[in-house]
């Protein structure tokens, strides 16, 4: 159940779903220079710098027992994903000469230049240009608005909005139950709308690359394709253009496609032959470590007194919003809840946790409260995780209990018992 | 996010001498030139590859240069770094080629203040926009200087090393011209490295493992620093000197207007003195 750790472990998920692939794969994926610097950009701080003296500094060899904590946890995962490699010789360490050279020619050319795609430039209709790139941007919202709309309420209008391919991605994951028309979402696939955007994207791509796997195909030709798209994302990515590459497998094609319909990538017309980038596909370069980068302002108001404001008219976000508020009013672009105990104890029995639901109301602050030091008051967050605690008042351990002993002499195992 | 600017030294002709000296053998002059300017860009590229928000400033400073900001990763048109990096630094090395200015001295002021201003100007859009107080280091400024005397700019300069230091930026100094005890200054008094290069093969590992954001630094770098002030009359380093009590300006003689404020100095120095500064030379030339 990586799922429900990925939230607070300090390893970016995509690391976690490297670790778990075969070797032979992970070692065709390591020898590829886009592979190498994506793979890096999503290491921590101090992996980085770990990764980084060693390629440089060709006397570092690590050994184990002169390395002090944190670097350790950082050799472990290294170890896991082969970049560093067992010597043999007196237990040092060495990093894998593969991923070195991937890496190296990859710095050396640029993450730009080594994604290989060639970018159109159109000079000629700036004006044009400009009102287009609201477009992209507007349109790759609403496509990834579509499909969380499916899963928060899956109706017969919303099923129209995603793919098959979709469906069964979320199915897989453990997001929705029942078949058809038939769909319910479960409380997994509500703990994923809570997530914030770079963490949804990324665990629907995982969700994406394991189904894959489980049914036998290489995920290599495709993590190709959207890993060169990621490295092209260059400030405000809406603004270029790239060509189709003609050289694309069938199965490629058909994940662009995928793409399209999730917002990562525009195309205007198929025949076109140029995609678009759009800032969504940018949040699959952020690690977790910057996550706080993205925060987008929303439309939510927390009051010291638990009441919740929400200026909006999504759907969406009033049935987020509504499973663990209790609604009071509806206008129609305003609508007013309260956090009771027994509407956050629902939501928290269903396996959301006080951190979900505290992290959903920060990433979807109002403005507002956003520029007060506190978007959500101390009272209402500190409330959240007391009820969270309540729940974990009692903790059971196995035990065994001994009684109608016949003679008082072996009383005394009772006493032991107790104790 | 973290931005970085690299500083390189512009002058074409230092650079010329640079290749001249540390060839293996006569002709492989380009082979030099070629391997500090991969490294340069190898660095930006890995200082972009650490995460996607960071941002690299490319600024060249020499003699008659039009343009300070060679590339500008965020802003930039092109997203090819390493092509921009290259053909950037190339450009300026040519217009300072023809430029015709043979001065032998770096001209680093205005280039670094426009660099500590563009850092700092990153730094407050990025805070405004994730409404977070980024801690610790804002930025870092690399210079990569090739002639240590800096003539005339030195109380310039060190105004803008303190001021780089309140705002938070570190100055890290990759000298390929021998030590500079003003650059080694700016380390020290930013929290920066000051590493001089003696060999080209060790550009690359010395700026990958001492000055990139996430490296793991130790303040052993250096041991002494040379704290002398330079005179505003010469230019020379002095440990015993005056000092202008308008305008703090270092004197190695005394005088009796101040250079740097004009201040009229009406204290009857006695005549032995007096004599002194003549004495040691350059002084106003003897009356006939």
């Amino acid at each position: 159940m990586d799922f429900f750790r990925m939230g607070d472990s300090e390893v970016a998920p995509f690391i976690a779903f490297l670790a778990s692939m075969n070797r032979e794969e992970r070692g065709r994926l390591i020898s590829d220079p886009s592979f190498c610097l994506f793979l890096f950009r999503l290491f921590s701080p101090s992996t980085q710098s770990l990764i980084l003296s060693l390629i440089w500094d060709s006397t570092q060899l690590i050994r184990i027992d002169e390395r002090i904590e944190p670097d350790i946890s950082c050799v472990t995962l290294l170890e896991q994903l082969d970049i560093v490699l067992q010597n043999g010789v007196n237990n040092t360490k060495i990093l894998n000469p593969i991923f070195r050279r991937g890496y190296l020619s990859g710095a050396l050319e640029g993450s730009h230049r080594s994604s290989r795609f060639v970018p159109i430039n159109s000079e000629k209709d700036i004006d044009k240009k400009k009102k287009k790139d609201k477009d992209v941007v507007k349109k790759s919202n609403e496509r990834w608005e579509c499909l969380l709309r499916f899963l928060a309420l899956p109706s017969e209008s919303t099923v129209q909005n995603v793919s098959s391919t979709t469906r069964d991605v979320l199915n897989h994951a453990g997001f929705t139950s029942g078949h058809g028309t038939d769909i319910e979402i479960t409380s997994k696939g509500f703990q994923f709308l809570l997530l914030s955007p770079v963490k949804q994207i990324w665990s629907y791509m995982i969700e994406l690359l394991k189904m894959e796997t489980r049914e036998g195909r290489s995920v290599k030709e495709l993590l190709d394709v959207l890993l060169r798209m990621a490295l092209c994302i260059h400030s405000e990515p809406e603004n270029k253009k790239y060509e189709v590459d003609n050289s694309w497998t069938e199965r490629q094609c058909n994940f662009v496609t995928h793409l399209r319909e999730l917002g990562l990538i525009f195309i205007r017309k198929r025949k076109d032959g140029f995609f678009y980038l759009t800032p969504n596909l940018a949040n699959l370069c952020l690690a977790n470590h910057d996550d706080s980068l993205t925060k987008k302002s929303g439309s939510i108001i927390v009051e010291t007194n638990f009441r919740v404001y929400a200026y909006t008219s999504s759907s969406l976000q009033l049935a987020i919003l509504s499973s663990f508020t209790c609604m009071t009013y509806r206008f129609h672009d305003m609508s007013v809840g309260i956090l009771t105990r027994d509407s956050v104890r629902k939501a928290l029995q269903v396996g959301i946790t006080a951190n979900q639901i505290i992290s959903f109301l920060k990433t979807n602050c109002h403005p507002e409260s956003l520029s007060t030091s506190l978007p959500i008051p101390i009272t209402v967050s500190d409330q959240i995780r007391l009820w969270e605690d309540e729940r974990k008042r009692l903790i059971y351990q196995e035990a065994a209990l001994y009684s109608s002993f016949e003679s008082e002499k072996v009383s005394w195992i009772k006493y032991i018992c107790i104790i | 996010m973290t931005s970085l600017a690299v500083l390189v030294d512009g002058s074409a002709c230092a650079w010329g001498a640079f290749a001249e000296a540390k060839r293996e053998k006569p002709g492989m002059e380009k082979e030099v030139l070629t391997r500090a300017f991969r490294s340069i860009v190898t660095f930006s590229n890995v200082h972009l590859s650490l995460a996607q928000s960071n941002q690299l400033l490319l600024y060249a400073y020499g003699n008659g240069m039009s343009k300070k900001l060679l590339y500008d990763s965020v802003r930039s048109d092109n997203p090819d770094s390493s092509s921009c990096i290259i053909k950037g630094i190339r450009g300026a090395l040519r217009e300072n080629s023809t430029s015709g200015d043979a001065r032998k001295c770096g001209v680093l002021a205005a280039t670094l203040a426009t660099a500590i201003c563009q850092i700092r100007k990153a730094a407050t859009l990025g805070t405004n926009k994730s409404e977070e107080t980024i801690s610790g280091q804002k930025g870092r400024i690399v210079i990569i200087s090739l002639l240590p005397d800096f003539g005339s700019q030195h109380s310039l300069l060190m105004n803008l090393f303190f001021s780089a230091h309140k705002h938070d930026i570190c100055i890290d100094v990759v000298s390929l011209g021998g030590s500079s005890a003003l650059l080694q200054q700016a380390a020290d008094i930013t929290a920066g490295v000051f590493q001089v290069i003696h060999k080209i093969e060790d550009l690359p590992r010395i700026l990958m493992t001492r000055c990139l954001p996430v490296s793991i630094r130790d303040s052993t770098s250096f041991t002494t620093v040379d704290y002398r002030a330079a005179c505003v009359c010469h230019e020379k380093l002095v440990s015993n000197g005056w000092t202008c009590s308008v305008c703090l300006a270092v004197l190695c003689s005394f005088m009796a207007i101040c250079p740097s404020c004009g201040a009229v100095f009406k204290i009857t120095v006695p005549r032995r003195k007096r004599k002194r500064p003549t004495e040691v030379g350059a002084a106003p030339s003897p009356r006939p």
